[in-house]
């Protein structure tokens, strides 16, 4: 069935959901709205938001239920419930330091980067590393020797924070070693290799 | 089987979702509830997975952040939807009402709007998004003719903006029928009633109480 993920061009929520289509090979098409396009679009979004996956007559949006979507559907969440809620709790962990991210982007950059940098980001960046730990000693994948829809997010996560502070990881060794091999990932690396073409910024204001 | 137990506050905030669905379902549950800002708290704060609550401890092992646990809770007790395509309708739902709780959020926490903007625009125009999409499907739920999951969240939250403003749903007539319909389902109507006459807080501060 063919599948359309309309975003912005930036990187943004869209990121990990194209990430993922892009490793597992799944053709869609790649609509990115521009500033100018976005306030017609707008209204006939079901909350007014992007992304949305429009798979079939199927209208999906909020990043969170089309991540998990397309995991169950992909073979990427988990083989069995222990892993299936380890993988979402895993997940909404990295949402929360997002979340975060984001507010100092947006709201409060010149003045809130530095003690982001300092003090935020590394007690979040150690939860997620000692969690991280979980299966396999932290050297596989978030739920062991299969990768998930999370990891996706993970990934994209360590690689916007490494714009911020290219040091970030220095602290939390299995992450920062995850974040090098999954790079790696022959699909992943040739994505990498386009978008690096294009450098699409990581966030709507253009701060990173 | 044992008993699952429930780690929060003694407030209704995220929590409550949780409460709800084990309540309606007739779930037998035990209960920690922590006083916000506590020494207590602050005590196993750094204990939990994320230094956060709710955190259910459930066959052995700690579960934390709200939407996991309502989502194990879903597959484990037939919450879930029949299909692929219902779990994904209730999960897209359930996210687009949390997008609407952080809002108010922000304004109970000084973050955000002012309760005029939140009570007289963002709420409301919130709520006729999730009216409309609470009308494609058919049936006295959001999907069908018994509540899954996210009916619990989507109740809370229309309650929660109840208390805030007794009028905010007269306009949205098949989400005030469904704030009814959940209030008085035998099992809800009881625990609601005493909830409400209680006066438990909904935050960790009183604002939004009234």
């Amino acid at each position: 069935m063919a599948l359309k993920l309309s975003y912005f061009q930036t990187r943004g929520l869209g990121e990990p959901i194209r990430l993922l289509l892009a490793d597992k090979q799944v053709p869609f098409e790649d609509h990115r709205l521009s500033r100018d396009e976005w306030p017609e679009y707008k209204p006939k979004m079901i909350f007014g938001q992007v992304p949305c996956l429009i798979s079939g007559d199927e209208e999906l949006v909020q990043s969170a239920a089309i991540l998990r979507h397309l995991g169950r559907l992909h073979g990427l969440n988990g083989s069995n419930e222990t892993e299936t809620k380890f993988i979402d709790m895993f997940y909404e962990g990295i949402r929360d330091l997002h979340n975060k991210y984001v507010a100092m982007i947006y709201q409060n950059y010149e003045n809130g980067k530095e003690p982001y940098i300092k003090n935020t980001l590394p007690e979040e960046l150690a939860r997620l590393e000692k969690l991280f730990h979980t299966y396999k000693n932290g050297e596989q994948y978030v739920a062991g020797s299969a990768e998930s829809y999370a990891d996706y997010v993970l990934f994209e996560e360590l690689d916007i924070h490494l714009i911020l502070s290219p040091t970030c990881l220095d602290g939390t060794p299995a992450l920062k070693k995850f974040h090098e091999r999954f790079a790696e990932r022959p699909n992943i690396k040739s994505y990498l290799n386009k978008r690096a073409a294009i450098n699409p910024a990581v966030n709507g204001n253009g701060k990173q | 089987m044992t008993i699952p137990q429930l780690h929060y506050f003694s407030i209704r905030g995220y929590g409550e979702y949780i409460r709800l669905l084990f309540i309606d379902n007739a779930i037998e549950f035990k209960e920690k509830n922590f006083v916000p800002f506590s020494a207590e708290w602050g005590q196993i704060k750094d204990s939990m997975i994320f230094g956060q609550m709710p955190c259910l401890k459930i066959d052995g092992q700690e579960l934390v952040q709200t939407g996991t646990i309502m989502r194990h809770l879903a597959r484990k007790h037939n919450l879930n939807g029949s299909n692929e395509q219902e779990a994904t309708f209730l999960d897209m739902f359930f996210e687009g009402v949390r997008d609407v709780r952080q809002k108010y959020f922000s304004y109970i926490n000084d973050l955000g709007e002012t309760r005029d903007e939140l009570v007289n625009s963002t709420i409301p125009a919130s709520l006729e998004k999730l009216e409309a999409l609470f009308n494609t499907h058919p049936g006295d739920y959001i999907i069908g003719d018994k509540p899954n999951y996210a009916d619990y969240i989507l109740f809370e939250e229309l309650d929660v903006y109840n208390v805030l403003d007794k009028g905010i749903l007269v306009k949205f007539p098949a989400l005030k029928a469904f704030h009814e319909r959940m209030w008085n389902r035998p099992n809800l109507k009881g625990y609601l009633e005493k909830r409400a006459a209680d006066k438990i807080w909904i935050n960790a501060v009183e604002k939004g109480m009234n």
